[in-house]
Parts: C-alpha cells; sequence; structure tokens
C-alpha cells in the first residue's frame, strides 16, 4: 500500500520546488529507517546511495535476533535464508557451549534485506536512487550544511535540502569533514569473510570460536545461510599479519569448513567502539555504524543502525516542525541516543576492553564455567559484575574478577 | 594541536632533523617530494576500511580508492587496517 504524502503548511523559506526537507546518504539500515520515519511524518525525504546496487557487496555476517523485528518491522521470508535457535561458542581447545536464544534469529540476506529496507521507506513517501555517489556537503550563507554535491552515471548535481543526515557507515570521509568523526585504530576490528558453500556445520546454531592465537581480540564466526553455505569470517586487532593469513590457519584446523568452496569474498573494518560524543551540525546528523553505533562486543551494527537512524528521524521531525535546525536544536539526539543506546554500548565496550585481556587458558576456563544464558546475557552487553560473576566459578580466574569488582 | 590524531607516534627525518611525528602539541609535518602512498588495486576489496580510519579525510571510495596527497600526513593507519595488504605507505 502505497502512503500517500500529507501536504503540509508551508514552512518558514520553503519557497522552491526543488528543495526537499532531508536528504539522506546511505541506504543502508540506518538510512532507510530514518528516511521512512520521515516520510511518514509528512516530510520529502530523498536517499542516496553509493552502491549500484543496494546491500551489495554485503559487508556483514548477516545475523540478526528475531527480537529486533520490534523496530525493524516484520521482516518476510525472502530475507531470511536461515532460522537460527541459538550459538555454539567454542573455547580455544575445541570444547563448546550451546546458548539456545528464547526468542531465536535469523542469517538474513543482505542483498535482499536492504532492499525491502529501501522499499519500506519508498512506501512510506520517500525517493531513494541508487548508484549516486555524494562527493561533498554543501552549505549555505548561515554556513548551516543545506545540500549536497552528487554525481548520477557522470552527470554531476547539486541538491538542496534542509537538513542532510549522514548515513554512511564508517567508509566515507563525509563524516570526518562534517564533524572530524573518524575510527581510530584501536578500535576497529580488521576483518575477512568468505562466503562458502558446501559446509558442514550444524544448520541451525551460529558458531563462534574464540581464540588468541586464531583470531586476536576478535573472534571467528561461521553463519550457515541454509543448504550448505555459510558466512565464515574472522575479525581480529588492525596489524601486520592480515585476517586472510589468520583464516588460512583456521581452515587448515576445520576441515568441515575447508572443503566447501568460496563464493564471495568480503572485508571490512568493522567499529567496535569509540561511539561519536557530538552527531550534529547545523542541519547536518549522522546516524549508524557512521558515528561508530555497533555493538562493541559482537561488531553486530544493524539494530543499532536502526534504532540510531529512527532516534534521529524523531528528532530531526521535532526540529523540522519548530523551524529551527541549528546545532542546539538538533543536539537532542546526541541526549537521546546517549541515554538509550549509548551508555550501554559504553558498558558493552568496557566489557569488550576485560575480555580481550584474557588468555586462550583463560578463555577455556570461561567457557567452562558460562552458563548458556550468561551468553545471551554478555552478547545483549551485561554489567562487567555479571563477567565477574562468571570469572569467580573458576578458581584460576579469581584475581580477574577481583579486579573487575 | 596534532593534525593527525591517529595515536600512532613515529619518527620522520626532515633536513636532517629526527622529528616526531603524531604527538600532541607537535604540528605534523606532510614533507613534500616524500609522499609515498600507494593502493594495489588488484589486492583491494574496496571495503573502505582505510576510508574510516584516516584521521585527516584524506581517502574516499569510489570505483577505487582515491588518495588526497594534500590532506595524507602518511601516518599509516590506513596499511595498519586494511584487511587485505592492498595499501603501503613507506614513510619518509
Amino acid at each position: 500500500m502505497r502512503r500517500v504524502r500529507k501536504s503540509l503548511p508551508s514552512r518558514g523559506d520553503k519557497g522552491d520546488e526543488t528543495m526537499n526537507d532531508v536528504i539522506v546518504i546511505g541506504a543502508g539500515p540506518a538510512g532507510t529507517a530514518c528516511a521512512k520515519k520521515l516520510a511518514e511524518e509528512g516530510f520529502s525525504v530523498k536517499v542516496y546511495d553509493k552502491r549500484a546496487e543496494i546491500g551489495a557487496p554485503k559487508r556483514c555476517g548477516e545475523g540478526l535476533s528475531e527480537a529486533s523485528q520490534a523496530f525493524v518491522g516484520k521482516i518476510p521470508d525472502r530475507c531470511i535464508a536461515q532460522k537460527i535457535k541459538g550459538a555454539r561458542l567454542y573455547a580455544p581447545d575445541g570444547r563448546y557451549l550451546d546458548a539456545i536464544l528464547s526468542s531465536g534469529g535469523f542469517v538474513l540476506e543482505r542483498k535482499v534485506f536492504d532492499k525491502w529496507l529501501a522499499e519500506e521507506a519508498v512506501k512510506a513517501g520517500a525517493a531513494v536512487q541508487a548508484n549516486t555517489f555524494i562527493s561533498d556537503l554543501v552549505k549555505d550563507e548561515r554556513g548551516y550544511f543545506a545540500g549536497v554535491k552528487g554525481e548520477f552515471l557522470g552527470n554531476e548535481f547539486e541538491e538542496k535540502a534542509r537538513v542532510v543526515v549522514c548515513a554512511t557507515g564508517a567508509e566515507s570521509p563525509l563524516r570526518n569533514k562534517a564533524l572530524g568523526v573518524f575510527s581510530k585504530l584501536n578500535s576497529i576490528d580488521s576483518c575477512i569473510q568468505y562466503e562458502m558453500t558446501n559446509v558442514d556445520v550444524v544448520p541451525d546454531l551460529i558458531h563462534i570460536y574464540l581464540s588468541g592465537v586464531l583470531a586476536p581480540r576478535g573472534y571467528v564466526w561461521v553463519f550457515p545461510k541454509g543448504e550448505h553455505r555459510a558466512n565464515v569470517g574472522l575479525g581480529i586487532i588492525p596489524q601486520d599479519k592480515k585476517p586472510g593469513a589468520y583464516m588460512d590457519e583456521f581452515l587448515k584446523l576445520h576441515p568441515e569448513i575447508s572443503k566447501g568452496s568460496i563464493l564471495e569474498v568480503n572485508a571490512g573494518c568493522v567499529p567496535v567502539g569509540g561511539m561519536a560524543k557530538d552527531m550534529v551540525a547545523n542541519g547536518f546528523v549522522l546516524c549508524g555504524e557512521g558515528a561508530n553505533h555497533v555493538n562493541p562486543i559482537h561488531g553486530g551494527g544493524i539494530k543499532e543502525a536502526v534504532l540510531s537512524g529512527q532516534m534521529a528521524a524523531d528528532v530531526i521531525a521535532e526540529c523540522l516542525k519548530k523551524n529551527d535546525i541549528s546545532k542546539t536544536a538538533l543536539s537532542k539526539f546526541n541526549d537521546v541516543w546517549w541515554k538509550e543506546r549509548g551508555n550501554h554500548l559504553k558498558r558493552v565496550e568496557k566489557l569488550r576492553e576485560t575480555l580481550e585481556k584474557l588468555s586462550d587458558a583463560d578463555l577455556n576456563d570461561l567457557v567452562d564455567a558460562l552458563k548458556p544464558e550468561d551468553i545471551i546475557e554478555f552478547a545483549r552487553g551485561a554489567k562487567l559484575s555479571v563477567l565477574a560473576k562468571v570469572l569467580m566459578r573458576k578458581p584460576r580466574l579469581v584475581s580477574i574478577a577481583r579486579h573487575l569488582l | 594541536m596534532c593534525y593527525t590524531r591517529c595515536g600512532e607516534a613515529y619518527f620522520t627525518v626532515y633536513k636532517g632533523l629526527l622529528i616526531q611525528q603524531g604527538i600532541q602539541n607537535i604540528p605534523c609535518l606532510r614533507v613534500d617530494g616524500f609522499m609515498a602512498w600507494n593502493v594495489n588495486n588488484d589486492k583491494c576489496l574496496r571495503c573502505g576500511g582505510c576510508v574510516s580510519v584516516c584521521p585527516t579525510a584524506a581517502l574516499e571510495l569510489r570505483d577505487n580508492v582515491i588518495h588526497d596527497e594534500k590532506l595524507c600526513t602518511l601516518c599509516g593507519v590506513c596499511e595498519k587496517a586494511c584487511p587485505v595488504e592492498a595499501i603501503k605507505v613507506t614513510k619518509p
């Protein structure tokens, strides 16, 4: 059902026809969530995406919990590659522990999922255009951000908007040009992922391998995608030895995976901390992965992106209605996001920093001491005291636990 | 103010002097004639990891990674972040 855009009373100096209320750069989960909400409020929204095909190539393990549907919306079956019951966590010595989620989860097909999100935004009344590279931001005479410079099929254009939303993800220099936000080297994980076929793993669990030797600071993931396909990925702290070399070592140890064939290779740097303190400027809002809104313990970003996009949309709608898009007015987004998500993610970041200090022997003991419900708690981002309690169960780890408490 | 804010301290020789770069309060010197930033486009997977860590917005991902040598300080974080060894930064 196509929603008919409500006609709005003319606001302020919005005289000319080509003026949009909002331009969103990037049609990922953050950008489309923001655009959808704004369009539902009746604002004219344009979304530009750099990629020739929205959602492709993916740069993602594609896991999402079923509970996320509460704010993403009911995900259609075509976006789902495999339904998941829970997670299997492997200690460095090969022992494992299953954590069954009460509500389960999905391994998505991001190429379909991202397009579906874009369709939802279009249905709400937004306009989406792929293959459009936004090269720069435009400021007006007051020094407010007031539009973008872009390129579509070789034709350069300039388009104006009252508010520009940067939902580009971490891979764009625009966030740095506008707000000076970038990812610090120690708060990203350098990742590589193979989409493989003919892989033999338990299909309805996601598999997480912890090891300081195989993946320093990060972990190896195997996310089954049905019919013996799986995303096999690895993320590590950036260093001279590259993730590809670590991946070779991992595959050597796991013949049930390495017998498969590689269908697709993806790489990327995932922010695992360093959430931006200030995400707004006059007429400009940064949201999603670009503001490092990613869960620092597992690097999952879809949920955080959608939430941050929606929070940004609420604030922008309010500011546009009041006709005040100054930094002061928009900075309500900082307050809202930090209150709702930021402080929580900051705690998760602390938890990650603590976990990365553990040696492989510690990790073996940790997995031994964990109970399935603890894993779920950790993935959501538990308090350090929960980790301390787990560590207390093992005499060897008590000293670390004491340090935490 | 340190321009790079990259958190990576390193040393370079400029006009016979040993200069510390990347440390607060000492401006980074962009030494002309020593620019040595290279990307191997055959290895590059166009993931944009280098762009996300660049402290000076000197990189941009279009069809290939575009490098702006006026902004680049050769701090080398992109080389470290790159998942596939596509970037080589030769420090002066």
